[in-house]
């Protein structure tokens, strides 16, 4: 099926390729009798351009909210926003006339990029990050690995229930401090801060390796067959228990960086449309 | 003494107590027999505070009782008043168990073994039925009870459920915060329960909240007053008796199905099936002489319906011939007719002119003509048009019609039927009609129909033999005429076969072919010793003419995918048909031709067969239309549910997360459209109806909220909301922060009823599916099951 890239076999890339080339062009062989900058009447004229795309560009957010608007769908808007907001980099320099400084022209300049660059890593993520997601959970959805922890939780717990006292606070404990998700820090980090009580005392419990190791120690120590029959598919229920986590906590990594970049692209953008709005007066008054 | 009465009525329903009021309002004698100990008994059991809405809103009451739209409260405390307004002689607790006699002199028992004289009978138990009862010596305690009306009444009590359904689990599982309670179920599984509920009951049982012991039966109750625990209930375990002391009992064993004993009146149902409802007058007699019959178990569900009958079937009693409350009604949708004839004499005369409506009753067929349409068309008019969804059925009172098929124009006159192809098949129209001279049609509904063929099989015969003719024609001989078909349409076979049961196998001898009916089928192939399901065959297509043609043995097996009728025709019919028309040779050797071309676009890899035996698994072979979500696209930003929840009052229709994934497959919860929708059978107000041009399945305004079709889906799409207030202007959200986000609109204030929604697809958007147009990276698809294998092979 049908990729936002590749909408309309590649429409708007087409459009932006031709756009910018020709813009490259004139850029080239125009002589404006004065340094090339956004000065000249071709300055002037990109500028121009380049100003109402900004606009169209951040009235993408609006399209993809006007859930009943017939103009097209918003996967082809989609495409055209990371096209033509890529377009948008070689007319907004071929603008600068490559003149920098440390003023709020180059401010917005600068601005652009950061939007325009955090841009290319978010259409980078909605490409290739469902794919690794997908494959990270295999042929079952979350939900349906959250459903078997559960499941694994009920029955750790039905089993756990002949243990001595001690080992069944440690198991309980084990399962009411595993730790998946929390801040954003955390759900990009994936670093596992579950952790465990054993008589008394606090003890890391990662990937559940804390738990398993004291479920071993006491088979070793057990002499029935029914204790040991029972301790081996408790060891054998937490390591599907970690399995399942291990998968989540990829999961919920990759759901926060999808989501991740759109905090830093939405806020700048809106930042550079107030530098824009600067830079464009100030032009005029001190013209 | 035997107490004698004119009229007896028995039940003390809507329909009921309407009757025994106008009886009383007349001084007639009378009394009205309750087998409970409270009036209404299926109104007493919607919850608390539940909505009772008095739908058709255009059908006027009448009857001395007082009935409006409220709370269930409000409503039986106002039918109470009216019986004590109206002195009605009622007697609760009152079961019949036997009548005997005739008109003017039955004979009424009664459980407690009193009998009452009655001239008159008025039926009208519902279909309800009474609860099962537990059946053990003892089970008349007080402390035993059927029902459970407010869980918070018991505390610190020891109770015992029994059974393993819906109801038991729910109630087992709401008393056990605040109670010792056991669950006894006959079986080792709780295999009758929903899901959710099985969930509920294991992890309550696994964490000790309610103890159960399966395998046990209730063996007999023992009353012990001088304990503490009323009564002891000793129950039957696989390994011997146990003594459980108890506060209460409380059995949820379903209920006993009211047709046995209304058989056992001598009132008499025309077929076995499940459905099907009295012959009656068009006073509401039953075959039995003086026993009428009202209500839900006359085929009548609505409250005011009922009630207006038990008015007025007094009056018919008393041999006042007044018109019905709906005769209005008829009246209105009758005047533009140019005959010069009344209400009755119209209908009488339509049943004599449609061969197909003659044999129902007069009573039957009012209600037939209540719910359709009478058109009167000019010459050259589209009565419906190839490929469209609708699936209403049409008769021929006067003039003609033309049936086009392809470049064939086809005349059909007074007294025949057409539109049963789509009728049967849940499938689009497959030829366009078109009005011809002085041409007037009833259009009666596919609720009404489907109602109609299960209860009278007059009408089923005539339609399924109308149907596989033709079909036959159509599919192979469309250039000969159906009377010569008949020898071959007489030996062809009408087959049913539940969801996974195989129509032939890869390797049987060829000797029939399969006309399919409705339902769905998938043709599979054995790879190793593995079945790979290659393709997915949909209704009103033809599947095992590949043997026939070729004369040799199945090269594919053929499962139904879910309930699904073919037309099986035999290889002799096969060959008689190829002899009568000489291109059907070349044409079907094409068309088997395509269909190995199809077969082997989808390469024979194990994947794609495993796909399309998950999307079987999930219900999807009696999908018209369904939202498939790409995994390997999602993004996971929910603007789906956000759009379909924007454009529809503030709730989503759908759940994206919700709902299983197979490889980069997602079936998110979201209506499937399904062929023939369970959400359909049991509406009440009929307000589900099947759309005109993308077949969707839709939920009208005239929704009264009672939840059946939310219960009768299987796939668990239908959700019961309230109605929510419309949203602020974008802009000012976005800058004032005013108004809630998109598609998060507030709950309405004041005293609404939740009511069902679903997804309509969009019918009444422009662009069309909302949730389709929202996604940005196309990941979310509406796919009928035609093109699965498009999914299948991204």
């Amino acid at each position: 099926m049908e990729q936002f890239l590749t909408y309309a076999s590649g429409r708007y890339l087409k459009i932006s390729l031709l756009l910018t080339v020709i813009v490259s062009i004139i850029y080239v062989m125009h002589e404006p009798g004065q340094p090339k900058n956004g000065g000249t009447w071709f300055g002037y004229t990109i500028g121009t351009i380049s100003a109402l795309l900004i606009v169209w560009l951040m009235y993408f957010g609006r399209r993809k909210r006007a859930y009943y608007s017939t103009l097209g769908t918003v996967k082809g808007w989609l495409s055209a926003h990371v096209y033509l907001g890529s377009g948008l980099l070689v007319l907004a320099t071929l603008h600068t006339g490559f003149q920098f400084g440390l003023n709020v022209h180059t401010l917005a300049y600068a601005l652009m990029c950061i939007a325009i660059f955090s841009g290319f890593y978010g259409a980078w993520a909605y490409v290739y990050l469902p794919i690794k997601k997908r494959a990270n959970l295999k042929t079952i959805s979350a939900e349906e690995y959250y459903l078997s922890i559960e499941d694994v939780d009920r029955q750790i717990i039905k089993l756990s229930k002949e243990l001595p006292a001690p080992l069944k606070l440690m198991i309980n404990s084990a399962i009411e401090r595993t730790e998946i998700g929390g801040d954003l820090f955390d759900q990009l980090s994936i670093e596992d801060k579950s952790c465990l009580l054993f008589n008394g005392e606090l003890y890391a419990n990662e990937d559940q390796s804390g738990c398993i190791h004291l479920l071993v120690e006491e088979l070793a120590k057990v002499t029935d067959q029914q204790s040991a029959i029972q301790l081996k598919q408790l060891i054998d229920l937490f390591g599907r228990r970690k399995k399942s986590l291990k998968t989540l906590r990829y999961h919920i990594k990759t759901n926060a960086l999808l989501k991740l970049w759109l905090y830093i692209h939405v806020p700048v953008s809106f930042a550079l449309l107030a530098a824009l709005i600067v830079h464009i007066l100030s032009v005029f008054i001190y013209w | 003494m035997t107490k004698q009465y004119k009229v007896v009525v028995i039940g003390a329903g809507p329909g009921g107590i309407s009757a025994a009021a106008h009886a009383a309002e007349l001084n007639i004698s009378h009394v009205l027999l309750e087998a409970s100990a409270k009036i209404a008994n299926t109104i007493q059991k919607y919850q608390k505070g539940k909505h009772v809405m008095a739908e058709p809103s255009i059908l006027p009451l009448r009857s001395p009782i007082a009935f409006e739209a409220g709370k269930r409260e409000a409503i039986l405390d106002e039918w109470q008043q009216g019986l004590l307004d109206n002195k009605v002689n009622i007697q609760y607790n009152a079961a019949v168990v036997n009548i005997d006699g005739e008109k003017g002199d039955f004979k009424i028992t009664l459980a407690n073994g009193d009998v009452i004289q009655a001239e008159f009978i008025i039926l009208g138990i519902g279909v309800q039925g009474n609860p099962r009862k537990l059946g053990v010596a003892g089970d008349d305690a007080k402390f035993v009870q059927y029902t459970l009306d407010n869980p918070d009444d018991h505390k610190n009590e020891t109770i015992v459920v029994v059974g393993a359904g819906d109801a038991a689990i729910e109630n087992a599982v709401v008393l056990a915060n605040n109670n010792k309670v056991f669950i006894v179920n006959r079986r080792d599984e709780f295999a009758r329960a929903k899901e959710g509920n099985l969930n509920l009951i294991t992890a309550a049982i696994d964490n000790g909240e309610v103890e159960c012991c399966y395998n046990t039966n209730p063996h007999r109750i023992e009353l012990t007053p001088k304990r503490d625990k009323p009564g002891i209930f000793v129950l039957k375990t696989a390994s011997g008796e146990i003594q459980v002391p108890v506060d209460r009992i409380i059995a949820r064993l379903g209920a006993i199905p009211p047709r046995a004993l209304v058989e056992s009146f001598g009132i008499e149902f025309p077929n076995s099936d499940p459905n099907s409802i009295p012959v009656l007058s068009a006073k509401y007699e039953s075959n039995v002489p003086g026993i009428y019959v009202i209500g839900a178990l006359g085929g009548y569900p609505l409250i005011k319906q009922a009630m207006n009958q038990g008015y007025e079937v007094v009056e018919y009693i008393l041999g006042n011939d007044i018109n019905p409350a709906d005769h209005p009604l008829l009246e209105s949708k009758l005047e533009h007719l140019p005959f010069d004839l009344d209400v009755d004499q119209t209908l009488a005369m339509m049943q004599t002119k449609i061969p197909v409506f003659t044999p129902l009753s007069a009573l039957t067929f009012r209600e037939v003509m209540l719910d359709s349409q009478v058109h009167v068309f000019e010459p050259n008019v589209e009565i419906f048009k190839k490929n469209d969804y609708t699936n209403s059925f049409y008769t021929i009172l006067a003039g003609d019609v033309n049936i086009v098929i392809g470049d064939r124009v086809i005349k059909s006159t007074q007294g025949n039927f057409f539109g049963e192809m789509s009728l049967i098949s849940g499938r689009r129209r497959s030829a366009t009609v078109m009005s011809g001279d002085s041409c007037i049609v009833i259009e009666t509904p596919r609720r009404t129909m489907i109602k109609l063929i299960t209860s009278v099989d007059a009408v089923k015969r005539v339609l399924d033999e109308t149907f596989i003719a033709r079909t036959i024609q159509a599919k192979f001989a469309p250039k000969i005429p159906i009377e010569q078909l008949q020898p071959i349409v007489s030996k062809a076979q009408l087959n049913q076969y539940r969801a996974n049961e195989v129509l032939f196998s890869e390797g049987d001898e060829a000797n029939c072919l399969h006309v399919i009916r409705s339902g769905s089928v998938t043709v599979s192939k054995k790879v190793g010793d593995k079945n790979i399901p290659m393709s997915y065959v949909a209704a009103n297509n033809v599947v095992g003419e590949m043997g026939l043609l070729g004369n040799t043995v199945r090269s594919a097996t053929i499962t139904a995918t879910v309930k699904t009728e073919t037309i099986s025709l035999d290889s002799d019919s096969f060959n008689d048909l190829l002899a009568k028309s000489p291109t059907l040779r070349e044409t079907m050797e094409l068309e088997v031709k395509q269909r190995h071309l199809e077969n082997t676009k989808l390469e024979l890899e194990s994947e794609s067969g495993d796909i399309l035996s998950f999307l079987m698994q999930q219900g999807l072979g009696e999908a018209t239309d369904v939202l498939l979500i790409n995994e390997d696209t999602c993004i996971g930003c929910d603007n789906c549910e956000t759009a379909c929840a924007a454009t529809h009052g503030g709730t989503s229709r759908l759940n994206r997360k919700a709902g299983p994934t197979f490889a980069h497959v997602h079936v998110p919860t979201s209506c499937r459209h399904c062929e023939d929708p369970s959400c359909m059978k049991d509406c009440p107000p009929d307000a589900i109806h099947r759309g005109g041009l993308g077949g969707e399945v839709f939920i009208d305004d005239s929704c009264i909220g009672c939840g059946n079709c939310e219960r009768n889906c299987p796939y668990g799409v239908i959700q019961m909301e309230y109605p929510k207030e419309k949203n602020s202007n974008f802009w000012n959200w976005m800058f004032f922060d005013a108004g809630e986000k998109p598609g998060e609109n507030k709950v309405k204030d004041g005293d609404n009823i939740k009511k069902a929604v679903k997804c309509d697809m969009c019918k009444d958007i422009d662009g069309g599916a909302a949730c389709v147009r929202a996604c940005p990276t196309g990941a979310a698809n509406r796919v009928s099951p035609e093109n699965f294998i498009n999914v299948v092979n991204l």
